[in-house]
């Protein structure tokens, strides 16, 4: 059998081969079916090649002439239909269109079939087997030369509009094809109407190039570098002509037929694993540097998923693909529930800072990247045709912010139907676009990042939630302490409490004594009296002065003693009196002394004498009890108040909770308030903190709160350490400086629903750009701070169903303002029991 | 008249101090318990009219204060009982204000409100 047409029963065995392949990816798409066109009209071309030159009749020759130039004009109609649905996956062509494409193949059929018009006949021409064209030869070439040329303009022209993937597939198709049909067009369209026709057999052949081509670049949508692919081409190229060629040589040129058989077996054999082994060799070399990034970024992967700190994690995702890939700019942003927006976490690139800070997860970018779930080039969102309600406008909205963010390529990540976040990358640093095998590996890396944070994130939850766990249980079990301890303290205090008021009333009950005193003066004073009075009735004895100045004395005995007497008398009024008795009693002894010295009677003068001693005596001895007095008042005072103190403690400490609070209780916020307070002074003892003073201003009739009372306790502790730890890192040292200022009242006095607590100390304020911030967690400005404080005081706030923000105050300090529900009666059963 | 108090109370000194408030009250007849036990028998003997009880007694569990309380109301529906406790339990208080006590403390609290109480008593008693 002549070579040629081995060779072109070859070809047909490659284009029904590729049409197979094509034919078994799926028919749904109208580009498979519009490659199959191609493909099959291909295989009847080298077909109708092949029988032409193997037909030996001429009118058997012609008819495959007929049949070999259809095929020939059914292939550029082919591919000007390919231009209208490629690289678009939904058709964009109606029928009617297809089959105005098509119709002029119905009339070339007619007038091949029919007429001599275009090949007249067949013949040999300059020596080999050709044809002679009649005069419509020229209507076939200008079918063929429309067809192509149309659809090669309309592929330059969707070349320059589409970008990033689909814009790489169609230079793949443009080149390939102007290979294929330039090889071709030149043997088996140029050199014909020169009537040459000894290359006519090569048209099928040259077009190998041009269909791998096709193939990669269409079908298996494999966005491999066009030089990747023309190597894989020269390979099997090279490969199957040693492999065909070798036998073929032998048996033509040395007749060996037998041993050219046998050599085909053994060579056709290893021809596959001789390929592909040189295949893997030659992408090794040209891919090198992309499977190197790519294992890296298979490896990171699996490691990504040990790694419980959030930041860390994240910090490590785009550190890795900046360096690994060599890209300009990496970005990870993370839905965040409460605000419901996607938060750009961490960013690593050189020149590019992307200042999109946030996004709201109704926006197109958006919106796009939830329907698409997969990694998506940026420019090629346009090209995307089934995004449900979703206007051109906004997927042009969506790129312009896609840009903003320096993004080349957004890759969404998905755990279930919930969209976690996305990465975004910039350009790679060599310029090179990203490949299938980039979005396959980065699809691998993102849904393990995904993964990998989901499991961070729940490290962190569970630690946030094992630390309220532990400082529930702690003041529960300081509760349950408390409880029984609290019986103990309570006799032993009773005690002491008792034992004080006991000497105070022995104190008081000194008062009886005072009767008995009062009683003696006046009997004395009266006796005197009485003696005077005789003395009276003889001549130039009685002073008036003296009998004043006696009076005197027995009312400042009757008065001071009747206070001291009187059951009831307070404290103050007990000394008081006391002193005015001593200040008086010294004024008229003196004025009595005085008086008395004219009286020349000598037992009026030692009566008088024995008064002023008694009195002063008195007076001395009363000094003396009142000095007593005081300072056992004082002990009383100090004892009775240390006794309080410590059932106060007690009474706090037996408040809390026994066992972990579950559920709702109505809270007074001054009992709260001073929990807290007790448990930071005594956590701050050591390091003299806790001599700072607080001003409460607690409403009057203020109603009691709805909450929990150990996690709203935890609030009010940490914002009290934080405000004590803030005073002392400012330089507020003494008690002078501190000041923590707590004022509680309602929202609306009429109809109060809430309790609102201000919460304020002394010291320097926050910066405005973090008054939101110092509730994230993780923030903090301490250098050793754990940046939980705030973010856990948040979330218990927020369990119980209340807010919490910070403001600052200016010439005093930073405020936190917490705003919690009334407990309100009526519905405290229908809460518990919706609770419960 | 003289009217009979007893006062039972586990703590000796407690008890003594109590005591000591009374002492001088010329219209009071005191007599102390220190276990529910011997409680019972100064109630069936004595039919004190103003009991001071403490929940918690030298025989617990056996006979606390309340077992006296409820004992004490099968025999006697008219003895005035003051509760003194160191426990924190609001069922106690609960069951004592059923149990017709005259009032409720909580130590530490001060004398005066026990004998306040007790002085109330007394003038109703004189007037009754």
């Amino acid at each position: 059998m002549d070579y040629k047409i081995i060779v072109l029963f070859i070809m047909l065995i490659l284009f029904i081969a590729l049409w197979l392949i094509v034919f078994f990816k799926g028919q749904n798409k109208i580009v498979n079916r519009t490659f199959n066109i191609f493909v099959i009209n291909m295989a009847i071309w080298s077909f109708g090649l092949a029988m032409f030159y193997k037909s030996s009749d001429m009118k058997a020759s012609l008819f495959w002439t007929d049949v070999l130039y259809l095929a020939g004009s059914l292939i550029p109609a082919a591919f000007l239909l390919l231009s209208f649905v490629f690289p678009s996956e939904e058709s964009t062509i109606s029928h009617f269109r297809q089959i105005l494409i098509f119709a002029p193949n119905v009339i070339l059929f007619g007038l091949f079939f029919f007429t001599p018009i275009i090949v007249k006949e067949v013949a040999i021409v300059n020596g080999a087997k050709g044809f002679i064209y009649g005069p419509g030869h020229i209507i076939w070439d200008l079918q063929f030369d429309t067809m192509f040329t149309w659809a090669f303009i309309r592929f330059i022209k969707k070349y320059r509009h589409y970008t990033g993937l689909a814009k790489t597939r169609l230079r793949y198709v443009i080149m390939g094809t102007l290979v294929g049909v330039i090889l071709a067009g030149v043997t088996n369209v140029i050199m014909p109407w020169f009537n040459r026709f000894e290359l006519l057999w090569l048209g099928p052949p040259l077009t190998l190039t041009w269909l791998i081509c096709i193939v990669y670049g269409i079908v298996k949508y494999r966005l491999m570098d066009i030089n990747v692919a023309l190597t894989r081409v020269g390979i099997f190229t090279i490969v199957y002509v040693f492999v065909l060629g070798i036998p073929f040589f032998a048996g033509y040129k040395y007749d060996l037929w037998q041993v050219a058989t046998w050599i085909m077996l053994f060579l056709a054999t290893s021809g596959p694993f001789i390929y592909l082994y040189l295949q893997r060799r030659a992408e090794d070399a040209l891919l090198r540097d992309q499977r190197r990034y790519q294992e890296t970024l298979r490896k990171a992967s699996k490691g990504m998923t040990l790694i419980k700190d959030l930041n860390k994690l994240l910090k490590l995702i785009v550190h890795i693909l900046t360096k690994t890939i060599r890209i300009v700019y990496a970005g990870i942003y993370l839905y965040d529930e409460k605000k419901e927006v996607f938060i750009l976490k961490m960013s690593r690139g050189g020149e590019a800072r992307n200042t999109i800070a946030n996004i709201s997860k109704n926006s197109p970018f958006i919106r796009c990247l939830f329907q698409i779930k997969n990694p998506v080039p940026i420019e090629d969102m346009k090209n995307i045709n089934n995004l449900k309600n979703i206007e051109e406008d906004d997927v042009n909205e969506a790129i312009n912010l896609a840009r903003d963010m320096h993004a080349t390529l957004a890759i969404p990540s998905f755990v279930e139907d919930e969209m976690l976040g996305f990465l975004v990358l910039g350009d790679k640093i060599s310029g090179h676009s990203y490949t299938d095998d980039d979005l396959a590996v980065l699809s691998i890396l993102t849904n393990q990042a995904a993964l990998a944070i989901e499991n961070a994130e729940f490290y962190e939850r569970a630690k946030i939630a094992e630390a309220e766990r532990i400082q529930s249980e702690k003041f529960a079990t300081i509760g349950r302490l408390a409880t029984s301890a609290k019986h103990e303290i309570n006799n032993p205090l009773q005690m002491i409490s008792w034992s004080f008021q006991h000497m105070s009333m022995v104190l008081k009950d000194t008062k009886d004594n005072y009767k008995n005193i009062r009683e003696r003066l006046n009997e004395t004073i009266n006796n005197t009296k009485e003696m005077i009075a005789k003395l009276t009735q003889r001549k130039n004895v009685l002073a008036p002065d003296v009998l004043n100045s006696l009076d005197k004395i027995s009312a400042l005995f009757d008065r001071t003693f009747s206070i001291l007497e009187r059951k009831g008398a307070d404290d103050a009024e007990f000394v008081n009196s006391i002193n005015e008795f001593c200040a008086g009693i010294d004024n008229v002894q003196k004025e009595l002394l005085k008086a008395s010295e004219g009286l020349k009677d000598k037992n009026a003068k030692e009566a008088i004498e024995e008064i002023i001693h008694f009195s002063g005596s008195v007076s001395k001895n009363m000094e003396k009890a009142r000095d007593i007095y005081n300072v056992l008042r004082s002990s009383i005072e100090t004892g009775e108040e240390n006794a309080k103190r410590i059932e106060n403690q007690t009474q706090i400490m037996h408040d809390l909770p026994r066992r972990l609070d579950t559920e709702l209780t109505a809270i007074d916020i001054d009992k709260l308030l001073e929990a807290s307070f007790s448990f930071a002074r005594q956590q701050t003892y050591w390091e003299n903190l806790s001599d700072t003073p607080i001003e409460k201003h607690i409403a009057k009739g203020l109603p009691k709160i709805k909450g929990y009372f150990s996690r709203l306790l935890v609030v009010f502790l940490n914002l009290t350490m934080n405000a004590y730890q803030a005073m002392t890192d400012a330089g507020l040292k003494t008690s002078w400086d501190r000041l923590i200022k707590v004022t509680a009242t309602v929202d609306d006095p009429t109809e109060p629903s809430f309790v609102e607590i201000h919460f304020a100390n002394k010291g320097p304020l926050i910066p405005d750009a973090n008054l939101e911030r110092i509730f994230e967690r993780g923030f903090t400005t301490k250098k050793d701070g754990s940046g939980l404080g705030l973010h856990i005081s948040r979330i218990q706030v927020e369990i119980n169903k209340g807010t919490i923000y910070a403001r600052n105050i200016n010439g005093f300090g930073p405020e936190f303002v917490i705003r919690l529900p009334i407990w309100k009666e009526g519905v405290e059963n229908e809460t518990k029991a919706s609770d419960n | 008249m003289r009217l009979k108090l007893l006062i039972i109370e586990d703590e000796p000194i407690l008890l003594d101090q109590t005591e000591a408030f009374f002492d001088l009250y010329p219209r009071l007849e005191i007599f102390k318990a220190k276990t529910g036990e011997k409680a019972m028998e100064i109630i069936y003997k004595e039919k004190p009219e103003i009991i001071i009880l403490d929940l918690k007694l030298g025989d617990y569990p056996a006979m606390d204060g309340m077992t006296v309380f409820e004992k004490l109301r099968k025999f006697d529906q008219k003895a005035e009982v003051i509760v003194m406790t160191a426990l924190r339990d609001d069922s106690f208080e609960v069951g004592a204000l059923r149990l017709g006590a005259r009032a409720y403390f909580k130590k530490p609290f001060n004398s005066e409100l026990l004998r306040n109480e007790v002085d109330k008593i007394l003038k109703e008693r004189s007037l009754a």
